[in-house]
Order: structure tokens, then sequence, then C-alpha cells
């Protein structure tokens, strides 16, 4: 019952968060200056009843809200609207069947085109996320084990200068090193042109492709996870009931796995799910660099064109995951620690 | 050696036991200094002395539980004949817990808040290959928490779901899984009230009859003392003060740190006594005084006790003291 209750309580904040999301997501694209129509103002051929069709089609003849005349809401003004002809009503109901609006640049629904990009960055980011919690936990544990010995400080110093390196330079560095040295593909995700016998050889093309950005990505969140994890499993290790572990004969790697390790993952699960969230948005600077095509990437070109849906859908997606990366954390918590259910 | 126990079994025998801290570029810390006592089977050997006087770290060296600056060396543990410091890690790793278990001080932390109390449980009758099966297993852990009065059906519940003293109890209950020759009770009550307290000590003592259990019982409350030990160990500054049987030492004590330790306990025949304190503090064991460990407290001190350690003096068959004073008399 009381696990009930703190399901639905952390549900029920998500849904609020989400709600708040939306409200500033959309009014904060409302503020910034600038639409279509008055970019195709400079160009003189553009005739008056070219201009109002190009912001009919957007939606941007609808007045925002209202007409703001007043603010009193019982004295609306002569422009007096039926409110569900205003910009945000409609953005709210096309919200509710899953369309985003249309990009200004490429005149294509936002929804289909974040959907194409997430699937990849959802397969680079998987990638690499899995390849560094498994690595960085890994290496966490052994280190706090063997603190202070050469094994620990070696990966300490590793860690940390994994952390502090720059992405974009250590992609660049491992573009270089993949192309000339390994015969790497550089770009991409599919060899242009490629013709593939069948599924089996494209997915091969595409695992070249995955792998130079796949390992930058690892390298950049191995160090964070390697040295969390090292530092909670050092407090844990000093906890009392090591040593109660330790008096009842279990072996070492009985120890770490059934006593240490649960104990230290409720740290874990909430970076990791605060890295997922944001991950999702791709990791913008190596998409960029190795030219993925992923979110993160288009929203890198929908700032550049000042494609407006584009980034609000873009926006919203990382909004939600990672709220909802912060919901499964919570979920987990409550899994992981039995004293989260009581209180 | 009290008259009942000198004809039970030997079970533990400690000699000339010394143990050490080190750190890099600081002087070793003596912890536990030439420390000698046995155990026989049934026997309550009450541990006695103030913080930081090495009492811990020496039933930690019993079962070669140290913390990685702990170093023994010298002496010997021999556990039925077996000398336990000169086994592999794998070797010790299989007579822990197994022969000697542990209760530890607090047993809020001495659990892990992540896991059910019969998981903890268990998990120790698993690793020693106690039980066949499943429901034997099951059988073994109600019959365990049962036996120190917790309903069986609680043994799901997580640590935080049971009041301290049942934790204390739950802890009980695990030590006794492996049906073990020995149990190190390192302030068990502690942190418990006086009825608790009282409800544990009652428990450990049916124990004792029960299951023939051998108790090494650490503490500084000497009333815990007088109430259930056998034979009594006081501690000083790593070394031993006085070892006699429960009754010489209240009533014939002969090291002053003995004598004045008792005066510092309220007696109830006397209220209207003032309580008398120690002056001073314990010393620091990476910088011990010359002579004797006491002297600079000691009221009767003099000038020997300041640049001579004493030996340990045998005064009876079963009460030993370190003390110039005791030679003299």
């Amino acid at each position: 019952m009381r696990g009930h209750r703190y399901l639905l309580n952390k549900i029920g904040w998500a849904f609020f968060t989400i709600v708040f999301v939306i409200l500033l997501n959309f009014f904060l694209f409302r503020v910034l200056p600038g639409d279509p129509a008055r970019a195709g103002l400079r160009d003189p051929r553009l005739t008056v009843e070219a201009i109002e069709a190009i912001r009919a089609r957007f939606g941007l003849d609808k007045p925002v809200i209202n007409c703001f005349e007043t603010l009193n809401p019982l004295r609306l003004g002569s422009c007096r609207v039926n409110p569900l002809q205003t910009q945000f009503f409609i953005y709210v109901g096309n919200l509710l069947r899953g369309e985003l609006g249309i990009s200004y640049h490429t005149n294509r629904p936002v929804a289909h085109m974040l959907v194409e990009r997430l699937w990849n960055t959802v397969l680079l980011v998987g990638a690499g996320q899995v390849l560094s919690i498994f690595i960085g936990i890994t290496l966490g544990i052994i280190a706090a084990w063997k603190a202070r010995t050469t094994i620990d400080y070696t990966a300490l110093v590793g860690s940390l200068m994994a952390w502090s390196l720059p992405t974009f330079w250590l992609g660049i560095i491992l573009l270089f090193i993949g192309s000339r040295q390994l015969g790497l593909p550089i770009a991409g995700k599919v060899t242009p042109g490629g013709n593939f016998a069948n599924m089996w050889e494209e997915w091969l093309d595409i695992g070249r492709h995955l792998i130079l950005p796949t390992l930058t990505f690892t390298i950049v969140f191995v160090g964070e996870y390697m040295l969390i994890m090292r530092s909670t499993v050092l407090d844990v290790l000093s906890e009392d009931y090591i040593l109660t572990a330790k008096a009842k004969g279990l072996s070492t790697f009985q120890i770490l796995k059934d006593h240490a390790l649960r104990n230290s993952m409720l740290p874990m699960v909430t970076i990791i799910a605060l890295n997922l969230g944001f991950t999702v948005a791709g990791a913008i600077q190596i998409e960029t660099v190795f030219s993925w095509p992923g979110l993160g990437q288009s929203i890198f070109e929908a700032v550049g064109r000042r494609d407006y849906p584009m980034l609000q859908g873009a926006f919203l997606l990382i909004a939600v995951s990672v709220i909802l990366a912060n919901l499964i954390a919570d979920l987990l918590y409550s899994y992981l620690d039995p004293r989260v259910r009581a209180s | 050696m009290p008259a009942a126990f000198a004809d039970a079994p030997l079970l533990l025998d400690v000699r000339h036991l010394s143990v050490d801290y080190v750190s890099r570029g600081q002087p070793a810390a003596h912890a536990v200094d030439d420390v000698s006592f046995v155990l026989r089977e049934g026997e309550i050997l009450g541990l006695v002395g103030e913080s930081g006087c090495g009492k811990t770290t020496l039933m930690l060296s019993l079962m070669r539980l140290l913390p990685s600056a702990g170093r023994i060396v010298a002496g010997r543990v021999d556990l039925l004949g077996r000398d336990l410091l000169s086994l592999s890690e794998k070797e010790i790793a299989d007579v822990r817990w197994k022969e000697m278990a542990m209760i530890f001080q607090g047993a809020m932390n001495a659990l892990n808040p992540v896991r059910t109390i019969g998981d903890q449980i268990s998990e120790v009758i698993v690793r020693h290959n106690i039980a066949g099966n499943k429901a034997v297993l099951d059988g073994r852990i109600s019959e365990l928490l049962e036996l120190v009065g917790i309903p069986a059906n609680r043994k799901d519940q997580y640590p935080h779901q049971y009041s301290g003293g049942m934790r204390q109890r739950a802890m009980i209950a695990m030590a006794l899984a492996c049906a073990p020759l020995i149990v190190i009770a390192d302030e068990p009550t502690t942190a418990l009230d006086v009825m608790i307290q009282a409800q544990i000590l009652e428990l450990l003592l049916t124990l004792r009859q029960k299951l023939g259990l051998a108790v090494i019982l650490v503490t500084h409350d000497l009333g815990v003392v007088a109430e259930i030990c056998d034979s009594v160990l006081v501690m000083y500054g790593g070394v031993t003060a006085e070892y006699a049987s429960v009754n010489t030492i209240y009533n014939n004590p002969q090291h002053p740190y003995t004598q004045q330790l008792l005066d510092a306990f309220p007696d109830l025949s006397n209220p209207s006594d003032r309580l008398t304190s120690i002056p001073g503090y314990p010393p620091r064991l990476d910088a011990l005084p010359p002579g004797c460990r006491f002297a600079p407290r000691c009221s009767v001190a003099f000038e020997r006790c300041h640049h001579e350690q004493p030996p340990l003096y045998q005064l009876s068959q079963f009460h030993l003291a370190s003390c110039h004073r005791v030679e003299s008399e």
C-alpha cells in the first residue's frame, strides 16, 4: 500500500513537471524574435499575399493566446477570439495527437524528423553508455578494493584525464588516428551509395561507422562513472556491515557482489539516469565531429537555421526524457533501497 | 581459573599476543602488547577497559579481521590446539563464524540495510554448508529467530523495520547460525536502554546454558561484568592490568587501575558515596610512558613505576596483576 502511494506520488510529480515544461517551452519560442515570414520580408519579390500565406501555413496568423489589449480576462477587448483558435491551444491540441508542428526549414513534420534522428542517437548513446557504465563501475570497484595501490592510482589518474579531455578534441584525435591507422570510416552512419547484399552486411557497415563515435563517448563518460563508483564503494567498504560480512567468512568477491555493489549503486543510479536523460539530446559535439545523423546534429543545425518548431520539438523531447529518466531512477531507488519505500 | 571451569575443555588459548598499527612516517602504535588469556567451554570472560585500551583490536585480531594498518607482531592464538595465526586466508575464512562468531556493537550498522534479516542469516549458513536444502535452511532461520525471541514471520523484514533491541537479538541469532564454539560480543548492549540490555544479557546466559557457548564479552560496564561473567581481563593501554575470576576482581582487586575503576562505579548499597573518577587520560598508544603505562595517573605510583614496566605477577592460581606494588607485598 505504501509502495503504491510512493509510485503514484512520483508519477504525479513527473506529470506536473511535463505540463510545466510544455507551457515554458511554448512561450519561450513565442518570445524569441523572428519567424519565416519576417525573414522573407527582406526579399522584395515576396508579395504581401505570399507573406500572409506563409504565416497562415505555420499558424502564425493567429493570436498567441489572446489579443492582450487588457490584462483583465473579463474584458478581453475588441478582438475577442475563440480561445481554441489561438496558437497555444492549437499547439496543445496537436501535441495530444502527437504532432509537433512543421519545420520552417524542411517543411516536413517535426515529429517525423525527430523520430528518424532519435533512433540514430539512441544507437550511439546506448552503445556508449552501456560500455562506459560497465567499464566505469568495474574499474571503480577494483580501484576501491585496491585503494592506495598502483592499480588504484593508475585507474584514478587515467579516469581524471579522460574526464577532463574536451570532447570535440578527443573526437578529432580519434577520428585522425582511426581513419589513418585503422582505415575506419570518418563520417555518417552508412557508406554513401553503398550496395549491400543483405541486412547483415548493412549492419556491419553501420557498426564500422559506430566504432569511433562510441569510443569517444565511452572515454568521455567512463572517467566520471569510475571516479564516483570508486568513492562510493570506498564509503561503503568502511561500513560496519562489511566487517560483519568479512567475519562471516565470505570471500572478497562475495563481499563486493552481495554487500558493497548494491549499496554503492544507489548514487550511481541517479547519475546514470541524469546522464541518460541528457544524452538523448545527443552527444551534440560527438555527432557534429563525426557527422553522425543524430538528434544532437539536427539540434545544432536547427539553431543555425532558426528552425523554431524543430528546436521546440527537440527541447520537449529532451525535457520529457530527462523527467522520465528521473522517474525511472526514483523507482529503481525504491527497489534497491527498502528504506526509501518506507519513508 | 574459577573452580567450575577448571575441568572444562580448553577452547581458546591466547599467548603473548601483540598487535601494532603501522602507518607510513609515524611510529608504530602498540595497541595490544603481550596479552595472554584462556577460554574454556561455557565460560563467559569479561574484557574490561577504557575506550582505546585495545579491547576491540584484541578481539578483531583473534579472527584476523584487523584493518589493513593492523599487524599481529607476536604471539599465538590456538583454537582447539590449532594456531589460527598460521592459517592461510582461505582456511581462516572457514573458521570465521563457524567456530568463532562476533556480535558487533551497534547492530544498526552491523547489518546490511538493504537486505532482509532472514537473507543475511541464510547467507552465512549457505557459506559454511550447514543446511542441505531450502526447507532445512528456512527451518533453521525460523528456529534461530525464535531462539532469540523474534517471531519467525519477521524474517523477511529489513533491519530498519526492527527496533534497536530486536536488531541486536537478530545479530545474536546470526552469530549462532553455524553453532559456533565461541561468540565474541563487542559491547553488545552499549546502545540499548537498561531493560533491553537486561534482556540481551539474560539471553546470553540462557544460550550459554542451552548450547554450552563460550562468550568473550567486551564492555566498559562493570555492572554487566559482575552480573554474568566468570572471569575478567582488565586491560589498560594495550597491556593486561589484571586477570582473575570475577570474585577476585570485585573482592580483592590488586592493580590500582582495577581498584579505581571499581571506585568509579556507582555502589547501590552505599548510595551516599560520591563517585570518584580517575584523573588524566589513557596513554597515546604511539607515545607510551617508559615505565608502567598507568603510572602517570596512578595515585600510589613510586619511583620505580615511572621507568620500569612491571611484569605480570602471579598472585594465586588464577590471579595475575601487573603492578610493582604487588611484588613488594
